[in-house]
């Protein structure tokens, strides 16, 4: 075979580019046909000042809602980044908050938004959506390179994100954004969402939930570190023998006073709460599942045909925080109360990250376009006391959705302990919530009734999802 | 036939007149057989056969009555009646009975201390056939004041392997409050490998309870130290916390390796706040440094909070 001249080579390459740019341009529109239409928010449609004036309304451009902050164009300090117009806050700037935060009137997905760092420094940022999706990562001072990011969220169904920075004990901030990208769920996906929580700031715990104040210091060992910040907090110590800082050391007691010769003093445990109302996007919780089914048998593309879009099953529980009775000495559990001390009966005591392997969310699809999905499980708390096997937060719901009717119908069945709080939402409209009554929680009308049974029954509640 | 069928609606009428009035009496005579008066009022007896022989939509309230009864009684009124119904046929007596000798061993210390004398009865109810049922004995274990007896430890751990999952981790919560021997402590050590990450963050709680018993310090510093770098974050969280309890940790290895946990930017918040307790805790316990080898391996700022390390970032981040 006679090898080919230099300008049949040419040739030949061009024709395979042609070839190969004809199929991709005939293969693209099919592989994207299923992907819903992307919106763009840039702001260009505005024009705002060069510099922070004081904080705007909140601001609606398409299914987006931005607030805590105000429209800026031109910024200085991006001039290395984004020239055009951006949202930004700054702690100078009267009004601003210390997050940014974006609420959609309809669920969304594939979110992503330029993020800009104006402060000198190399920062950590936060961006946490109301799925449970929380992530962090820096940004470099506004003039170097690596100033500006790209974030791109994973979850589905996100009505809520909330930007900030990771540390929040600083008195300055100052971020912008641009470029919000995302897409509408068509009604095609229902971003199902549980959780339990505590609306008080705080539940005391069972009568046998309690630490012992004063031990002894091991032999050998003495405390070291500062005094405690307020002499007012441990007044009450001081009138023990043996106890109290003046006279010694405030976690282990002088070595006077032991758990044995009647010295020490048992103080009741309080749990911290959520302290929040019934909302579809709060970022607190003491249990949630989370699952983004797909009622249409047709659209569940992901192989499984299960209903349940792929990787969106969450259970999710956060950290259960206990604090010695001195810590409501003020009335309120908060962040004075975080000595960042454990086991000493003081103010923070005792934390407890729940597991959980005894919550289950199942799937089942009851036809072409209808779902049962059982949201079930058990939330144990070794803080409540030692029988905290029985003191859990249990629930069982079975929530029926039918797409096949305009609007999708809902049915909800199942029973739940009477505490704490608990709420279901489908793509953020409230399905069912469930109120514990009025603080403060005692454990003889409250905290019971985390033993069994299911004190409250849930039957044929229905309704029409917008 | 006309006078004949007003008479027959007359009948009717007066039937479902008797029916709504007899289904009213019957929930009065329910009422007062335990499910709406107080507890303490009513006999625990009554009170616990209520929740078998009341109308079915009837038998949570029964049950309620029953607990709230025996949350407020003493526990020889409550042993009296629960510890004869853990032999009754019907799985939902023996149930109630033994959650009722955990709910009063709750209400009160002296309560969670009288229960350890029927010891022997909840053991027994560790190998019902019903599942629930021995899930309640072993609870009912584990409100024994101040922990179950130590000679209950080895049929308590033979539960961790129970099929059901619900028993299973209710025993390992129990153990959490007791010392385990050592050929249990091998069983669960085996646990370290399991695929299941909470699986691991129990086990790694109760070695470290058995370690400390032990005095095996420098095994249990071992173990939690692998902990920290497990894939799952619970087993981090707990493998940090159950550090920083340790009384005597290989100060400056546990402070190097805690403190790497606390300023790794892509760890979960909670693991880092766990760990940045840790080692308060740990410097906390610390002997003075001039008692110490050498010089302290890390720098910290004098305040009541929270340590604080020199970082770019910042003190360690702690969601509240």
């Amino acid at each position: 075979m006679r090898p080919l001249d230099a300008t049949q080579k040419i040739g030949l390459r061009r024709a395979v580019i042609l070839i190969a740019g004809t199929l991709v341009a005939l293969l693209l529109p099919v592989a994207t046909a299923h992907a819903a239409e992307p919106e763009l928010v840039n702001f260009e449609e505005f024009r705002g000042p060069r510099t922070f004036t004081g904080a705007q309304p909140p601001l609606t451009v398409g299914s987006a809602t931005f607030s805590g902050g105000q429209l800026l164009t031109g910024v200085f300090r991006l001039r290395r980044v984004n020239r055009s117009t951006v949202y930004g806050v700054w702690h100078g700037c009267a009004g601003c908050s210390r997050t940014i935060t974006i609420d959609f009137a309809e669920p969304v997905s594939d979110v992503s938004f330029m993020l800009m760092n104006g402060r000198m420094g190399k920062l950590w940022f936060e961006v946490s959506d109301d799925t449970g999706h929380t992530s962090e990562f820096v940004l470099n001072p506004y003039f170097l390179g690596g100033s500006a990011a790209t974030v791109t969220l994973p979850s589905s169904g996100i009505r809520r994100i909330v930007i900030g920075e990771a540390v929040r004990d600083s008195p300055f901030w100052q971020f912008y954004v641009d470029n919000l990208r995302y897409s509408i769920d068509e009604g095609r996906e229902y971003l199902v969402s549980f959780s339990a929580f505590i609306p008080h700031d705080n539940v005391p715990g069972g009568p046998t939930a309690s630490c012992l104040a004063g031990k002894p210091a091991p032999p050998g060992l003495a405390r070291r570190g500062p005094p405690p910040r307020s002499n007012a907090r441990w007044l009450r110590d001081s009138a023990l023998p043996g106890q109290g800082w003046a006279r010694g050391n405030p976690v282990f007691g002088t070595g006077t006073g032991s758990a044995d010769d009647g010295t020490s003093r048992k103080r009741v445990l309080y749990f911290g709460g959520d302290n929040r109302a019934f909302d579809p996007a709060a970022p607190t919780y003491r249990v949630r599942q989370l699952v983004t089914v797909i009622p249409d048998e047709t659209e569940d593309a992901d192989g499984v045909n299960d209903g349940i879009k792929a990787g969106s099953l969450r259970n999710l529980a956060e950290e259960v925080r206990a604090y010695a009775e001195d810590a409501m000495d003020d009335g309120v559990l908060d962040v004075a109360d975080e000595d960042g001390r454990s086991n000493d009966c003081r103010l923070f005591h005792k934390a407890h990250l729940a597991e959980t392997d005894l919550m289950t969310v199942d799937v089942a699809r009851t036809g072409p376009k209808s779902l049962e999905i059982r949201l079930q499980g058990t939330l144990h708390n070794p803080l409540v006391g030692p029988a905290e096997v029985l003191g859990a937060i249990d629930w069982d719901f079975t929530l029926a959705l039918d797409a096949s009717v305009e609007p999708a119908q809902w049915t909800l069945n199942g029973a739940h302990d009477g505490f704490p709080a608990y709420e279901i939402y489908v793509n953020g409209q409230a399905v069912y919530q469930h109120d514990p009554g009025p603080p403060p929680y005692e454990f003889s009308r409250h905290m019971r009734k985390l033993l069994p049974p299911l004190d409250v029954a849930v039957t044929n509640e229905s309704g029409g999802l917008q | 036939m006309i006078p004949v069928a007003m008479a027959g609606r007359a009948m009717l009428r007066r039937a479902i007149v008797a029916s709504v009035f007899g289904i009213a009496l019957a929930g009065a005579a329910a009422a007062q057989s335990g499910t709406g008066l107080p507890g303490g009022q009513q006999r625990l007896d009554v009170l616990l056969d209520n929740i078998s022989t009341v109308p079915h939509r009837n038998w949570p309230k029964a049950a309620e009555a029953f607990i709230q009864a025996a949350s407020e009684a003493e526990m020889a009124d409550v042993v009296a009646v629960a510890i004869p119904a853990l032999g009754d046929p019907r799985e939902e007596q023996r149930y109630y009975a033994l959650v009722g000798l955990g709910a009063a061993a709750m209400a009160s210390v002296a309560n969670g201390e009288a229960l350890a004398a029927e010891a022997a009865a909840l053991v027994d109810s560790l190998s019902d056939d019903d599942p629930w049922v021995r899930e309640a004995a072993v609870a009912a274990l584990a409100a024994i004041q101040p922990g179950p007896p130590e000679w209950t430890v080895a049929d308590i751990a033979a539960l961790v392997d129970d099929p059901v999952r619900r028993v299973a981790v209710a025993a390992m919560r129990t153990l959490e409050r007791v010392a385990v021997g050592d050929d249990d402590a091998a069983g669960i050590h085996a646990m370290l490998d399991a695929g299941d990450g909470a699986e691991r963050s129990r086990a790694i709680k109760v070695l470290s309870r058995h370690y400390r018993t032990q005095g095996n310090y420098r095994e249990a510093e071992w173990t939690m130290i692998d902990g920290l770098d497990d894939p799952d974050r619970g087993v981090r969280w707990q493998a940090a916390t159950a550090l920083g309890d340790l009384d005597d940790a290989n100060w400056s290895f546990a402070l190097w390796r805690l403190d790497a946990v606390r300023r790794n930017p892509k760890e979960d918040t909670a693991v880092r706040r766990a760990a940045s307790t840790a080692m308060n805790n740990i410097l906390d316990r610390r002997p003075a440094r001039s008692a110490l080898a050498g010089p302290a391996s890390v720098r910290t700022k004098a305040g009541p909070g929270p340590v604080r390390l020199r970082s770019r970032s910042g003190p360690v981040r702690i969601r509240d």
